[in-house]
């Protein structure tokens, strides 16, 4: 499982407050970091305090937020170096779930539509094909396809998390970013959610970058985990969480998985969901 | 949907009837009456003390109201003491002019602002933006008369291009082309400085409301498919942007019919607005409280209007009245 899909190097951005007549505001670096891959198939849980950059990692790989310089290297190409026309057809191969189901859904278009839509542009799909795929995709997520027509308000957060799994899936993506895809879903529906991702993933053989707060999923899910700090990568860590490695993390990160080891290590099982 | 309708009805009533009760109070409490305006000192003030006694003006106010609201819940507009001529007749002639300059402002104004706030909201070049962001501020914020005069020196006075004022020449060519385009040329300068404050508002609402929807997560995911920026932007963002502007709609109208008072009047424009103005120097009673009334009725009607477009174009609305 060891091939890489993405390696990034030296990625940084920093993001120049607006000149102000008072004070002078120096840019403020909100990412730096130098080294770090992602293997084709694996879940790399991204962990770290609100405001340590790892949205901003995320969407820097995808084009989505403009880095200021690095590499992110796919199939020997620089990502952020390839003009944005060609880009824009690798984009297909990298897409992402958002923290809020709500606001990734265009309140204007139906499930069908939003669904649709990404087919018709990177499958050229239309007809008999597109009806055919959209089933199976809408089996993949289960969710009924009673649901097609309905608009994101019709549906529970749930589901359109779900829909926004589908539509992120429905063009083959090599890699997903999930961007705290369950922090706006309440406890039940988590578990699901995150079932959901994990099987998918396991299916197509999916690369996650999964970008959360909840320690539980990642104890539960993750294959590594990267701790971010001021927007640095601080440690990198297989999966198996065992004491000596939660007394490295422990070490390096000032605490941000305190609370896992607190949690976790009395009974050896994995915590409540703390997050 | 009918029962909400209805008592949106019967609230708009409770509105027009209380605006037009404050006018009439208002017009009470403002000095000299219609009467007046024959006080001078060749006439007798008994001619005087009669054309009151004619016009039930010596009665007491409150006697006064009722009589009127009476009439006025009939459909009896009164008759204008300035004109000579029942106010239904008046209004017949003025409503459609004003109508004809409103709608093509409205128009222009939607047309414009959204072009205008898309300009505001994709124009990459700071200084460009910087520019445009000024001059709809400018334009914005000056007095619709100062345009207005600006305008008739430049257009008519050096230039000569346009008509300073009226909605027609006396002479035109008996076809139908010569008098669209002697109308056309009419149209210009009224519904032009009329329509630059209400572009650069709605330019401005627009731009927010753009900015607003291009900030949301569905256009990042648009984005992280690789869909072309103009389908982003018009698919995605516009369509969304859309929605408060088409509520405002309704909330233009106040600030169009106040327009239309002051640019009928530059432009002589045969209209409502020309009427109003010309009936309150004349202190002419029952056109002051029946332009109250319609222009009552059009921001009530409208607001109306924009609420149940909402319901129409926007499927989230619906539980607020049902519930």
């Amino acid at each position: 499982m060891q091939s890489v899909l993405l390696d990034i190097r030296n990625l940084t951005k920093s993001y120049s407050p607006s000149r102000s007549l008072l004070r002078k505001k120096m840019p403020r670096a909100i990412l730096s970091v130098d080294e770090l891959s992602l293997f084709k198939g694996e879940i790399l849980a991204l962990v770290g305090e609100s405001g340590s950059g790892k949205t901003t990692f995320g969407r820097c790989l995808l084009r989505l937020v403009h880095a200021d310089s690095g590499e992110v290297f796919y199939a020997g190409d620089d990502l952020l170096a390839l003009p944005m026309r060609k880009f824009q057809r690798e984009r297909r191969k990298f897409q992402m779930i958002f923290q809020d189901p709500g606001a990734a859904l265009n309140p204007r278009q139906s499930i069908r539509q939003a669904i649709a839509e990404p087919l018709r542009v990177h499958e050229k799909l239309s007809g008999l094909a597109l009806e055919k795929r959209l089933q199976h995709i809408f089996e993949d997520v289960q969710l009924p396809t009673r649901l097609m027509g309905r608009f994101p308000h019709e549906i529970s957060g749930g589901q359109k998390q779900r829909v926004c799994i589908a539509r992120a899936l429905c063009v083959r993506p090599e890699l997903i970013i999930a961007d705290e895809p369950t922090a706006n879903l309440d406890a039940l529906i988590k578990g699901q959610i995150l079932e959901l991702l994990v099987s998918l993933q396991k299916k197509y053989g999916l690369t996650v970058l999964f970008i959360t707060h909840d320690l539980f999923a990642v104890e539960q899910f993750a294959d590594r985990i990267a701790t971010m700090e001021m927007g640095k990568i601080v440690n990198v860590m297989p999966k198996k969480v065992d004491e000596a490695n939660l007394n490295v993390v422990n070490e390096n990160s000032d605490g941000i998985l305190d609370g896992h080891a607190a949690l976790a290590a009395p009974t050896g099982k994995p915590g409540p969901n703390i997050a | 949907m009918i029962i909400y309708i209805l008592n949106r009805l019967i609230q708009a009533a409770l509105i027009v009837w209380a605006v037009l009760t404050v006018t009439f109070i208002l017009l009470q409490l403002a000095p000299g009456d219609p009467a007046s305006m024959y006080i001078r000192p060749e006439i007798d003030p008994a001619i005087v003390a009669n054309i009151r006694e004619q016009l039930g003006l010596n009665l007491p106010p409150f006697q006064q109201y009722l009589i009127w609201l009476k009439a006025f819940a009939s459909g009896n507009f009164g008759f204008s003491f300035s004109h000579l001529r029942p106010v239904g007749k008046i209004f017949a002639e003025a409503i459609p002019n004003t109508m004809q300059l409103t709608g093509i402002v409205l128009v222009l104004q939607l047309v414009g602002g959204i072009l205008v706030g898309t300009a505001l909201t994709v124009i990459r070049r700071k200084s460009v933006r910087s520019l445009l962001n000024m001059s709809v501020l400018v334009v914005y914020s000056a007095p619709g008369f100062l345009l207005a005069l600006i305008a008739l020196w430049i257009f008519s006075v050096k230039l000569g291009w346009l008509p300073p004022s009226h909605m027609r020449s006396l002479i035109v060519d008996d076809n139908f082309w010569a008098i669209l385009a002697d109308r056309a040329k009419h149209l210009i300068l009224p519904a032009g400085i009329l329509s630059l404050p209400s572009i650069a508002y709605t330019a401005k609402i627009f731009h927010a409301s753009l900015r607003e929807a291009l900030a949301q997560d569905y256009i990042l995911a648009a984005r992280a498919f690789g869909f072309s920026n103009r389908k982003i932007l018009f698919k995605y963002a516009m369509r969304n942007a859309l929605l408060p502007l088409l509520s405002s709609i309704g909330l233009f109208l106040p600030f169009l019919l106040g327009g239309t008072v002051i640019i009928e009047s530059i432009f002589a424009w045969p209209g409502m607005g020309k009427i109003t103005v010309d009936a309150i120097f004349s202190h002419d009673y029952p056109i002051i409280l029946s332009t109250t009334f319609i222009a009552a009725l059009a921001v009530v009607i409208g607001n109306l209007l924009a609420d149940l477009s909402y319901l129409i174009v926007d499927p989230r609305v619906k539980p607020a009245y049902e519930s």
